[in-house]
């Protein structure tokens, strides 16, 4: 199978008790897929972990050895666990900038740059130019907020702003988008516009979308296949565990 | 590259965004920095007029022996080498050195006995008021004629005043002596090279060549000076021969170099059991001045530096810490370490940058008040508060790498900054 992310027993404990255990989570080029799961569970975490933002641990009690590879491209694979361990963060910084678009709950748009701007700030860390702009303007033009890219954040409403980063995680043509509950700011009607409108795009672009999701109805009548993450206490411990093979 | 270039425009479009933050760091600067400058400012005018004033007047720089003694001219030649030394001549006995001066028109009646002073090139005195000393270390022949030419001597304004003469009069030179009981005179011809101010001497002085107060000491000693006669018609330099022994002088007159060498000079002639008039308790005076406003100025700096140096980490660190899920959001875009920590560090200088230009308008305000408010007091271009480019520029300086310094540490907590820990809302 022709897999963007690839991971096999990861985990990502915090104070207080908490084990994340990524057991096998094979994510396939072009799919659109939703974590779900009650609250807590550690989605927004694996999220990151596939950002490549937070630094995973090998999961202590697996028999098979922890494995994360991500291709962006086929045929082109990176170790990730290997990049961690030789250079921290700034290591997989490119391979992210280069890569993935990210799509924060709310408020991720820088406050000092206008709409126009927020959408091309990945573009102008890559130094792309006229490519990044024009394709800037389609998607603006395709999320209905062409009118509003010279206003800074602060005048946009809560939706505006979240069609402003969906557009900046898009502008800069990633492979992959992350998108840590879009919509959760949004009331029903313009959370499932927002959300059509979101796969709509990316499965236009060929992109692999990995999404948390509170609405698991939602993302799956969007199109999102759910992957779900179940909790379980283990004593003192409290594990919640996912899943993920799809057939080949 | 172009991350660290994208770093700081990004950090320069936050610190116009917020405009109204900055414009209060801007002035939290200049509050510390404008009365710094006004201080230092007023400390610099306040020594440099000072010392300008003294500077000004060669009088202050001037050595002379407070009694009589015995110089040899190798050890006076010794002494004007001497590297604190910027002029030095010998002096005559004052009693043996006058000469009564008419003009040299015939019809002229006016007379006036004026004291003679040693004068050669680059005397400071002549030189600070832009005047040549005459150059004849000799009497010169006359041009085309017989006798000799006339000797170039500089007036006092009173002197000349009373002779009624200017640059270029000719004079009559004469000097008396009792000898064998008869009273004899000598003659000479003199021309008047320059008039000193004055503000320079107030006597009836006349500035001439060494060897003139030679030939006028040597004649009134009963000796003959025969390279001074002037031919026939003219009273002669009569007397005994020379004598063989070496010539001794009872005193000199000295210039030291600059202000900071009289007290040196003053200790060197000590040294050699030679006590002389100085100016160096006026000097020492103002150097201390310096040294006390100096001393005082320092303290003050280290305490507000250090008052700013927290202030601004203080505020460096609410600034990340309030910017942390920009930060981190930056972070996840892809900027590293380097770009991360020039967010704070480039915001950190745009303000120690336009705070430092802020204080040195304020500055610039103060300084031309204060300097109307002492205008009377003041002469010419003086000034009691008073800065040069180099010191603003210095207080740029300093200013930018306490803000560096500062900002180092929250910058640091700015690249370890955790993207999963602060981009979301709690």
């Amino acid at each position: 199978m022709d897999a963007v992310f690839s991971i096999r027993n990861l985990g990502k404990s915090r104070p207080g008790g908490f084990c994340l255990h990524l057991e096998a989570l094979d994510i396939a080029r072009g799919s659109l897929i939703a974590f779900a799961g009650p609250s807590g569970c550690g989605k927004s975490t694996a999220l990151d972990i596939l950002a490549c933002a937070l630094r995973p641990e090998p999961y202590p009690e697996a028999e098979v050895p922890g494995l994360f590879l991500f291709s962006p491209t086929p045929g082109h694979t990176t170790d990730v666990l290997a990049a961690w361990r030789r250079g921290g963060i700034d290591a997989l910084a490119a391979l992210r900038l280069r890569h993935m678009g990210y799509v924060l709950q709310t408020g991720g748009l820088l406050p000092f740059l206008t709409a126009q701007e927020n959408i091309l700030l990945h573009c102008e860390a890559l130094g792309m130019g006229m490519s990044g702009q024009e394709r800037a303007l389609e998607l603006a033009e395709q999320l209905g907020i062409s009118h509003l890219l010279k206003q800074y954040p602060d005048s946009l409403s809560v939706g505006e702003r979240q069609r402003v980063a969906i557009a900046r995680a898009l502008a800069h043509g990633p492979q992959v988008v992350l998108a840590d509950e879009p919509t959760a700011a949004l009331d029903p009607w313009h959370a499932a516009n927002v959300l059509h409108l979101f796969s709509q795009i990316a499965r236009h672009m060929g992109l692999t979308i990995v999404m948390v999701s509170h609405a698991p109805e939602l993302a799956q009548s969007a199109g999102f296949s759910l992957v779900h993450f179940t909790v379980s206490a283990e004593g003192e411990m409290i594990r919640s565990r996912t899943r993920h093979l799809p057939e080949a | 590259m172009r991350n660290l270039f994208r770093a700081c425009v990004l950090a320069f479009r936050d610190y116009a965004h917020e405009a109204l933050l900055s414009a209060c760091a801007i002035l939290g600067l200049a509050a510390v920095l404008t009365p710094l400058l006004v201080l230092y400012g007023v400390r610099f005018g306040v020594v440099e007029t000072l010392t300008d004033r003294l500077r000004q007047d060669p009088v202050n720089l001037e050595i002379s022996p407070v009694t009589s003694g015995r110089y040899s001219r190798a050890w006076l030649d010794a002494a004007a080498r001497h590297p604190d030394v910027a002029f030095a001549l010998p002096r005559t006995r004052s009693i043996a050195a006058t000469m009564q001066l008419r003009p040299a028109a015939p019809d002229s009646r006016q007379h006036v006995v004026v004291s003679l002073e040693p004068t050669a090139p680059h005397d400071p005195l002549l030189v600070h008021y832009g005047l040549a000393a005459p150059e004849e270390t000799a009497p010169l022949p006359a041009a085309g004629g017989e006798g000799l030419a006339p000797i170039g001597i500089v007036l006092s304004a009173t002197a000349a005043e009373k002779l009624g003469v200017h640059t270029q009069s000719l004079l009559h030179g004469m000097v008396e002596r009792r000898y064998d009981g008869r009273i004899e005179r000598a003659e000479t011809s003199l021309t008047v090279k320059a008039i000193l101010p004055l503000a320079a001497q107030s006597r009836d002085v006349a500035f001439v060549p060494l060897f003139l107060l030679e030939a006028v000491e040597d004649y009134r000693d009963g000796r003959a000076v025969p390279h001074m006669d002037a031919g026939p018609g003219k009273a002669m330099w009569t007397g005994e021969a020379q004598p063989e022994e070496e010539r001794l002088y009872p005193g000199f007159r000295l210039y030291a170099r600059d202000l900071d060498r009289v007290e040196t000079l003053r200790q060197f002639f000590a040294g050699q059991g030679i006590e002389v008039y100085t100016r160096a308790a006026e000097i020492a005076q103002v150097n201390g001045l310096a040294k006390a406003l100096d001393l005082i100025f320092a303290m003050i700096c280290t305490a507000a530096a250090m008052g700013f140096l927290a202030s601004t980490a203080s505020r460096a660190m609410a600034d990340v810490k309030r910017k942390e899920k920009i930060l981190g959001l930056l972070r996840l875009t892809g900027f590293g370490t380097a770009p991360l920590m020039l967010f704070p560090l480039v915001q950190a200088s745009l303000t120690a940058l336009l705070g430092t230009v802020l204080a040195a308008g304020l500055y610039g305000l103060t300084a031309h008040a204060i300097n109307q408010l002492f205008a009377e007091s003041l002469q010419g271009m003086e000034q009691i508060c008073r800065l040069e480019a180099l010191h603003l520029l210095l207080a740029f300086l300093l200013t930018g790498a306490l803000s560096l310094l500062a900002a180092l540490y929250p910058a640091l907590r700015a690249a370890r900054i955790e993207p999963s820990e602060v981009i979301r809302d709690v």
